[in-house]
């Protein structure tokens, strides 16, 4: 299934009247997070096993768990053979609850561990930078955003902050101030002018 | 190269005070596959066709396809270090190469990297490498000459500035050497060239860059060259490369500008092979549906601007290839249709020691015949017809037919004519030698001459004049009309006599 396929049920899906988006993106990623398991996987894609009995699995499984859209639209995709693609459903599901709530999952990588304090300060930093350069990143909501920050250490990075937030990114790290350093001397494009402004401001 | 410390820790100094008060976001996307001068890239939403496109290790690329998914960017450099996962960013600017004096004299490739160990070019100029050619109200018409200095050419095909001219012939028959050629004899003519080789071996690109040097021609020439090893994105923009460095003394400086394509065959080739690979569909011959435009759009870009936008004019001289002189086959009928004329070499007459090999009959140029100066248009008018009459004719000779008294003038002037337009490679003539020459040939001063003495004929008549009477070739080269005709018949009578003497 393509990710324009995977949107289409999502979005099929979110639009059902009276449904809890938050609820069943919850739900949504409880199933997919069974259904990952590789034995589980084989079961359903095993072509012997029939559709009802795949659908009674799924009933003594989740129908306790889970609400009875999620539960109907699951045993939708037994019908149609797409069971095994739920995972991607779930994701493209998820992006529709990011878009529908304003929230926004920016991917900070830093240098090294930060004490708790000291990480809350950045994540904060970042929240306020992406708020006020939104059409920068690409945000077109004027509402609140609800931050969901993900974090990683990445030590190459010797100091700064990388911060990735969909197709847009802000690199800020020492690596890259040094590799863009590297590609202006080896091209010769470091300005002599500069080197004059610079004495005279020491 | 000494490296100034000082100088260095000096601007870090100014870098790393002024750090970080720009917020600079870059749109970017994951690369998700990388194969063949190929990647994919997930993400790059904002993207636009044709915009250059940065991987994270420096490598650039062409945004080509645009999918629903995923963006074909074509890699132009060495895909081999392109990894999954990879970011690449947008630039938000379309290709564009580095322009100005400091190409002059360099060899280059088409990204405008010097390739030929002379250092950086130093030039902040630059150009876009596809730009929509200029419309009709910038126009004006092809009336300037651009002598090839070849006599073949610049009698019976004469080629205007701002022309396209087609040359084309199978492998061996001498396109190459017409085109530098047609370079060297640019020389002090107030013309800047541009030779692009495209998808050659790079012992033969050498090879004409060691020539142009010989002949002084590189102090007026640029050699943009993406040779049969580079990838074919570099192949594929080459051309386009090659004009952005010419537009930019012709719309800037007004100046006259020839390209040469050598050759748009391969570059075809390559525009293929990326477009098979980008899984675009297969038309004719396996080539994309827009192969057309590939050329169009190129060789509309030869223009002759009018007076009030600057009065430059950029001649292009395109290269095909031909295959067993298939001259039908798809990309050879595309460039003809689009070309105002076309060069024709043959293999037979190369074989025959006919050189240039041009095969007058089916050559022709649509717009060159305005360009051609006076004195030209009046001793060239009957050279295309007495060839072609010896053509037909020249079977007979070959049978060994008795032939009557006005037959067998014919070929006799045929054979003479022929000899008379033989020449040597890099030795192109001045217009007002060819005008003599051709006047000579044509009002039949030779047709007492043996033909294996034609070409000293020429040579010492050529010798005789400068020495002797200058004014001829003054008055020609000035005014461009003939001098007087009985000074010239004079001329030519007293200088024949002498040569018979000579060599009885």
């Amino acid at each position: 299934m393509t990710d324009g396929g995977a949107y289409t049920y999502a979005m099929a899906l979110s639009s059902v009247d009276g449904v809890d988006l938050k609820k069943t993106e919850e739900e949504l990623l409880l199933v997919s997070g069974v259904l990952k398991n590789e034995d589980i996987k084989k079961y359903f894609l095993y072509p012997k096993i029939s559709q009802a009995e795949k659908k009674e699995k799924l009933k003594n499984a989740f129908a306790a768990l889970v609400s009875k859209t999620v539960m109907n639209f699951l045993y939708l995709l037994i019908d149609k053979n797409r069971e095994n693609h739920i995972q991607q459903i779930s994701h493209a599901f998820t992006q529709i609850v990011d878009q529908e709530y304003d929230r926004v999952r920016p991917h900070v990588s830093l240098s090294r561990n930060y004490p708790e304090a000291e990480l809350q300060k950045i994540l904060t930093m970042v929240e306020g930078l992406v708020s006020a350069k939104r059409d920068a990143f690409g945000i077109s909501s004027p509402a609140k955003l609800e931050f969901l920050p993900e974090t990683e250490v990445k030590p190459e990075m010797l100091g700064g902050i990388y911060l990735r937030l969909g197709d847009y990114m802000w690199d800020s790290s020492i690596s890259r101030f040094l590799r863009d350093w590297k590609v202006k001397v080896l091209s010769g494009t470091i300005e002599k002018d500069a080197v004059i402004s610079a004495d005279i401001a020491e | 190269m000494k490296v100034n410390t000082d100088e260095i820790i000096s601007v870090l100094k100014k870098e790393i005070t002024s750090y970080g008060n720009e917020l600079n976001v870059e749109e970017v996307g994951t690369v998700l596959e990388v194969g063949d001068g190929i990647a994919r890239i997930y993400g790059l939403t904002g993207v636009m066709a044709n915009e250059m496109v940065e991987f994270e290790n420096g490598v650039m690329g062409i945004a080509f396809n645009l999918e629903e998914n995923s963006v074909g960017v074509v890699v132009l450099g060495d895909y081999l270090k392109i990894r999954e996962g990879f970011i690449a960013k947008r630039t938000k600017r379309i290709l564009e190469v580095p322009t100005g004096d400091a190409l002059i004299g360099r060899v280059v490739n088409p990204l405008g990297e010097p390739m030929d160990g002379k250092g950086p070019v130093n030039t902040k100029k630059t150009r876009p490498i596809e730009i929509i050619a200029p419309g009709i109200a910038k126009r004006h018409p092809v009336l300037e000459p651009m002598q090839t200095g070849i006599k073949a050419i610049d009698s019976m095909i004469p080629i205007g500035r701002g022309q396209r001219e087609l040359i084309i012939g199978d492998r061996g028959t001498g396109k190459t050497a017409i085109a530098i050629d047609t370079i060297i004899n640019q020389k002090g003519n107030d013309v800047i060239c541009v030779y692009v080789a495209i998808g050659q071996k790079a012992s033969t690109v050498a090879n004409v860059v060691e020539r142009l040097y010989k002949a002084g021609a590189m102090d007026y020439t640029i050699v943009v060259c993406a040779n049969a090893s580079d990838p074919a994105s570099l192949q594929y923009i080459a051309p386009y490369a090659g004009t952005a460095m010419a537009e930019e003394f012709m719309y800037n400086d007004g100046k006259a500008t020839l390209c040469v394509y050598d050759d748009l065959s391969k570059q075809a080739n390559a525009y293929r092979q990326m477009s098979l690979l980008l899984r675009r569909p297969p038309g004719r011959e396996a080539y994309p549906g827009d192969v057309f435009y590939l050329h169009s759009r190129l060789l509309e870009r030869a223009v002759k601007m009018n007076e009030k936008y600057g009065n430059g004019s950029l001649t292009a001289l395109p290269i095909i290839e031909t295959q067993a002189g298939e001259v039908s086959a798809y990309i050879p009928t595309n460039v003809i249709s689009i070309t105002d004329g076309q060069i024709y070499l043959q293999p037979n007459l190369f074989a025959a020691g006919v050189r240039p090999a041009v095969d007058v009959g089916i050559s022709v140029s649509r717009v060159g015949g305005n360009a051609q100066i006076k004195a030209m248009k009046k001793v060239a008018g009957t050279l295309r017809l007495d060839l072609a009459q010896f053509r037909s004719l020249e079977a007979f000779a070959q049978l060994g037919t008795e032939l009557d008294a006005a037959t067998q003038k014919q070929i006799d002037r045929g054979l003479r004519l022929v000899e008379l337009l033989k020449q040597n490679q890099y030795q192109p003539l001045s217009v007002e030698k060819q005008v003599v020459g051709i006047y000579a040939g044509t009002k039949g001063y030779l047709d007492g001459i043996p033909v294996h003495l034609v070409q000293k004929y020429e040579e010492e008549l050529y010798k005789w004049i400068e020495a002797s009477h200058k004014d001829v070739f003054d008055h020609i080269h000035n005014k461009k009309e003939l001098p007087e005709e009985s000074k010239l018949k004079q001329l030519l009578v007293d200088f024949t006599d002498q040569f018979k003497k000579e060599h009885k």
